[in-house]
């Protein structure tokens, strides 16, 4: 089963898309910051794809992009956030997938699905 | 009149002198008029004929006058009369008093006549005439010095009041002032007649017009010197260094008055070089001073007519030369005022503009973080919103009211995300006022309102002539809102904003704005990229990726490029107006 890690600050966001990826039939997990997402990181090096959201306390997404990249190239990372602009954003650029939330959550998962399967 | 009543008469003269003019001659007169008992007290000058013996008197052409003729005769009617009469001798005037009264005789034979001389009157009267005169030239002069802040115009003025008949009557004029760096004194302008035939034909032409001073000075001191090229160019021709200099101008200026200079052997090799430039046997030079400043010098010369210049004629220059430094003074004033009213100006404008330019970005900086906040924090409730409502609606079967309520959940937070997608680019906020724009002064304007004073040093810009006229289409605010985003970032890494270089060069169709710095040139656009990290709680970035909004919208671009033998610059592209053929 591949294992996604769900990286968002907002408790209700973790569980909604953790519930529905679970559907879709994946080991999902969640954490609520940066750094737990770094030290989750750190301790499960079979992760398959992380879902991180920008913007955050303390560590933001784009610093543990940036800090996953120093580490694997491997891993996909969709950057899912509310904020539309950071499409363009230079290091948004190292992240694999950028998509805006939105309620409907099938783009979200035709590129879950997409990047697990190439 | 016998010696007695000579001397009784002498006796009765003394004794009036307090109250009335001292007579200088005393006799009686009859019918005939013929003089008797004439007795002298003073000089008779301008050649009055009378002596004691009364021999040859009657040829004394002043008594064939009429007026004589009818004082006397008034006399002899027993009244007494008074009549003033002058003898013109050698260009000189003499003038005379003579007072009629009715004789003691008891036959009414003869009559009383004392001659008083007013030749000093008259001298006095017109030296009074001639000072007016020059107080009349200078207010004339100074009146016509207030209504302009032209130099040449008020280098006219004086020319004019120096050599024309109803001024100071010169036959020319010279002015040289003392240039800039204050090492040498340029023949300026000058004005009269190059030989007496071209002068009989001016000064004919004038004294028919009968022109004032006041009408000479405003109907001549606008007009062209194409009758005076002759003594425009010897003026031209003189260049006089001041500085260790000995000469008759230098003197007037060390010594602060007017000197007539002649055919004296006393005048050195320089002197003489400078007469025989101007072509001048004898000359006046009046120093022109103001506020002890040295402005130059006024020459004047009679050199057609050949009429000596006078001391009245030297201390009328140079009195004049001083109210003329001070009209010449005004316009350098004048000058200095009028380019500091314009800094002045340009300062203000500048200070307008970059008032104008800094709230038409902050508010485009305002407007988007608003936007970007406000997006934020809607659309991550309604993601939750609307994804737990249509995670629900798949899970419930054969509950339509649920069913029906949880679709209409669905339904409104897609639309509202609808509406948020449309405010996620800031350059769909507000009214945009379009226009084209020279890039390069779009540039120029960015940079000078993101100095915060005019001692700080501009950036180096090297624009390519063939950018020059380049023009973008763009809203001016968001222009400054991107490129002062870029720029800014830009600052942080060259240690300030001078330390960026700019280069603006056309490629294609495109404007390219390329940017570097000195230290670390060829890993700048990595550095730049780098510093652009999102930090802490803080959208640092925000200002970036809203520039790179500004530019996707107006088809432009943001990337990496350099000026040629050089790498690793940051470049920025904006597309070009094309140019109508």
């Amino acid at each position: 089963m591949k294992r996604i890690l769900i990286v968002d600050d907002e408790e209700d966001i973790r569980c909604l898309y953790q519930s529905e990826l679970e559907i879709e039939g994946y080991d999902a997990f969640s954490v609520s910051s940066g750094n737990e997402a770094m030290a989750f990181i750190d301790q499960n090096s079979n992760l398959d794809l992380v879902i991180l959201d920008i913007k955050m306390n303390e560590v933001d997404g784009l610093e543990v992009l940036e800090n996953i990249r120093t580490r694997t190239n491997k891993v996909p990372v969709i950057l899912n956030s509310a904020y539309s602009t950071y499409k363009n954003n230079f290091t948004s650029w190292l992240a694999d997938a950028y998509l805006v939330k939105s309620s409907d959550l099938t783009e979200l998962k035709d590129k879950v699905k997409e990047l697990l399967t190439t | 009149m016998d010696a007695g009543n000579s001397t009784q008469l002498s006796a009765e003269l003394s004794r009036e002198t307090p109250a009335v003019d001292r007579p200088a001659a005393a006799f009686a007169l009859d019918k005939d008029l013929n003089i008797r008992d004439a007795v002298r007290y003073g000089n008779l000058p301008g050649h009055i004929d009378l002596d004691n013996n009364a021999r040859g008197l009657r040829q004394s052409s002043f008594l064939d006058r009429p007026e004589i003729k009818t004082a006397v005769q008034d006399a002899f009617d027993q009244r007494s009369s008074q009549v003033r009469f002058s003898v013109e001798i050698d260009d000189r005037r003499y003038c005379y008093d003579l007072y009629c009264f009715t004789g003691q005789d008891s036959d009414n034979s003869s009559v009383q006549c004392f001659l008083v001389d007013r030749c000093r009157d008259e001298e006095t009267a017109f030296r009074l005439q001639n000072r007016i005169n020059g107080l009349d030239i200078i207010n004339q002069a100074v009146r016509a010095f207030a209504e302009t802040n032209n130099l040449t115009e008020i280098l006219r003025i004086i020319l004019l009041a120096v050599t024309s008949g109803p001024g100071m009557g010169f036959n020319r004029g010279f002015i040289l002032l003392l240039d800039e760096s204050r090492q040498f004194l340029h023949g300026c302008l000058a004005t009269g007649p190059s030989s007496p035939m071209e002068a009989g034909e001016i000064w004919k032409s004038l004294s028919s017009s009968q022109l004032s001073l006041a009408d000479v000075l405003r109907l001549y001191r606008t007009g062209e010197n194409s009758t005076d090229t002759y003594v425009n160019q010897l003026v031209a021709s003189l260049k006089i260094p001041i500085a260790d200099s000995s000469n008759f101008l230098t003197r007037a200026f060390e010594e602060r008055r007017a000197l007539a200079i002649g055919t004296e052997t006393t005048l050195n090799d320089e002197e003489k070089k400078i007469k025989e430039k101007l072509e001048a046997e004898s000359l006046a030079v009046a120093p022109l001073i103001s506020r002890d400043n040295w402005l130059g010098v006024i020459i004047a010369d009679n050199q057609i007519t050949g009429k000596p210049i006078s001391s009245s004629d030297l201390k009328l220059l140079e009195i004049f030369a001083r109210y003329a430094s001070d009209a010449i003074d005004n316009t350098h004033l004048y000058g200095r005022l009028q380019r500091k009213i314009a800094r002045l100006k340009e300062a203000n404008d500048k200070i307008m503009r970059t008032r104008e330019n800094l709230i038409r970005a902050e508010k485009w900086s305002s407007v988007s973080k608003m936007a970007l906040e406000v997006a934020h924090e809607i659309r991550n409730p309604l993601t939750v919103i609307g994804g737990n409502a249509n995670a629900r609606l798949r899970k419930i079967d054969n509950d339509p009211e649920n069913q029906r309520i949880l679709e209409i959940i669905s339904k409104q937070a897609t639309r509202i995300e609808n509406v948020l997608n449309r405010f996620s680019s800031i350059v769909s906020l507000g009214e945009k006022e379009e226009s084209n724009f020279k890039i390069r002064e779009l540039i120029d304007e960015t940079l000078r309102t993101m100095l915060s004073d005019d001692s700080q040093a501009m950036p180096e810009l090297i624009i390519d002539d063939n950018i020059r006229e380049g023009r973008i289409m763009i809203d001016q605010g968001l222009f400054y809102k991107a490129m002062m985003a870029i720029f800014k970032e830009s600052a942080s890494i060259a240690g300030g904003l001078s330390g960026i270089k700019l280069h603006l060069k056309k490629q294609y169709d495109s404007a390219l704005i390329l940017i570097g710095c000195d230290n670390d040139s060829e890993n700048f656009a990595g550095r730049f990229f780098n510093a652009m990290r999102t930090k802490q709680g803080e959208l640092r970035s925000q200002e970036i990726t809203v520039a790179f909004e500004i530019l996707q919208h107006y088809k432009g671009d943001f990337g990496i490029g350099s000026p040629e033998g050089l790498k690793g610059w940051l470049a920025v592209e904006f597309p070009l107006i094309k140019e109508e053929v």
